[in-house]
Order: structure tokens, then sequence, then C-alpha cells
């Protein structure tokens, strides 16, 4: 018994094509991580719509990731781009933050001066850009 | 340029305003006055191109410098937009 090598173990491949558990005897990729990363990069960016495109972007992303490292906690070896999830993952959180202090600070703003505010606050600003447009 | 919703409607600057005028100035070779306009620029700059290596290219492992890069920018990010807002 001690040639045995079982089967299920997927430590004991010999080679690089090995069962991943699908019936596919290969290794194979996360199937959303490079989407999670794509998220990522849009919640970072999507941070001046109001943050509402971050936010809804990172929390996508957050929820795939989150499958993933499922499917990954299920069989370690078999999957060879969880970095590229782990990525995707940080990135997304970061942009979900950004894009919630950008959603946060509007919120104060309407609650502190209230939408009849906004009409005296739009027309000042444009005041002030005429100013600065004439110096 | 895109213009950005949040000045549009408060006339303040958001957390990710200045980025684009920024570049432009970077193109334009006035670094420090990119940096002033936008302090995350280079690392904005620095990170988006460490992505574009990450896609490109499949043999190194990118991922440390862009999780770290990625925390940096977020970093200076908050912290300049308190302190352009507040000071």
């Amino acid at each position: 018994m001690e040639n045995y090598q079982d089967q299920n173990n997927p430590q004991n491949y010999q080679n690089s094509n090995f069962n991943n558990g699908n019936g596919n005897f290969m290794v194979s990729k996360l199937p959303n991580a490079t989407t999670v990363l794509v998220m990522g990069i849009i919640s970072i960016l999507g941070c001046c719509c109001y943050g509402i495109i971050g936010i809804v972007c990172g929390i996508i992303g957050l929820v795939l990731a989150k499958k993933d490292t499922a499917l990954y906690q299920q069989n370690p070896t078999a999957y060879n781009n969880y970095s590229n999830l782990n990525t995707g993952r940080i990135l997304c959180i970061i942009g979900l933050v950004i894009s919630s202090i950008a959603f946060i600070s509007n919120i104060v703003l309407i609650a502190m001066y209230g939408f009849d505010g906004i009409q005296e606050m739009q027309q000042q600003w444009i005041e002030q850009m005429q100013m600065q447009q004439q110096l | 340029m895109l213009p950005c919703m949040h000045k549009k409607l408060w006339g303040i600057d958001c957390i990710g305003c200045g980025t684009q005028r920024a570049a432009y100035m970077v193109t334009q070779g006035e670094f420090v006055s990119a940096f002033k306009m936008f302090p995350a620029i280079y690392t904005t700059i620095l990170l988006f191109g460490f992505l574009f290596l990450h896609f490109i290219d499949k043999k190194r492992n990118y991922h440390k410098i862009i999780i770290f890069l990625a925390i940096t920018n977020a970093v200076i990010m908050v912290f300049a937009y308190i302190y352009k807002n507040l000071f």
C-alpha cells in the first residue's frame, strides 16, 4: 500500500493534466476572474457619476469574486489564475470605497443644502466660471 | 473631455476630479502643475500601465504591484480630496 496514490487527491498528479473535479483532465481557469478585474477597473473609474456606477460595478465584482473563491476553495490546485481573481477583488474593494465616498458626499450635500440649494449653488458656480473667464 | 456629473450638480470637485486635466498636463510636460491639480495622477498612470501589462504579458505576475499601487492610489486620492476641500 506504500505506493498507493489517492486518485482523488489533486496533489498526486503526475503531469499537468489532472482531474479538476468536473471530469475535465486539465488545468482550468476560474470563469469570472477577468470579469472581476474589469469590474474593479470600471468601479475605480466610475466614481465621477455620483458614485452609482462605481458602487454597482464594485458590488457585482465582489459577488462574482465570492462565487469564484468558493469554486477555488473546493479544489485549489485545479485553477491557475487565482492571483488574477485576487487582484480584481482588491480593485473592486478600492473602487467601492472611492465610489462610496463620492456617493456619501452627494448625500451629505443634499442633506445640508436640499434640492433648492442645488440651483443656487449652480448659479454661483456659473458666475464664478464667468468671472474667471473674464480674468 | 468628459464632464463630471458631481461638479455639474454641485460646483464642487468630486473625488476623481482633475484626473483628465492632470493627464492632459502631463502630456504637455507640466508635471508640477499636474501634481498640484491631482496628486494621485502619477500612481494612476503607473496603475493603468501595469494593468495594461497584466493583460498583455501573461508570463509574469504583476498582481502584487497592482494591489500596492491601487491601495496607494486610493489613499492619496482620499487625503488629497480632504485636503483640497478643507484647506
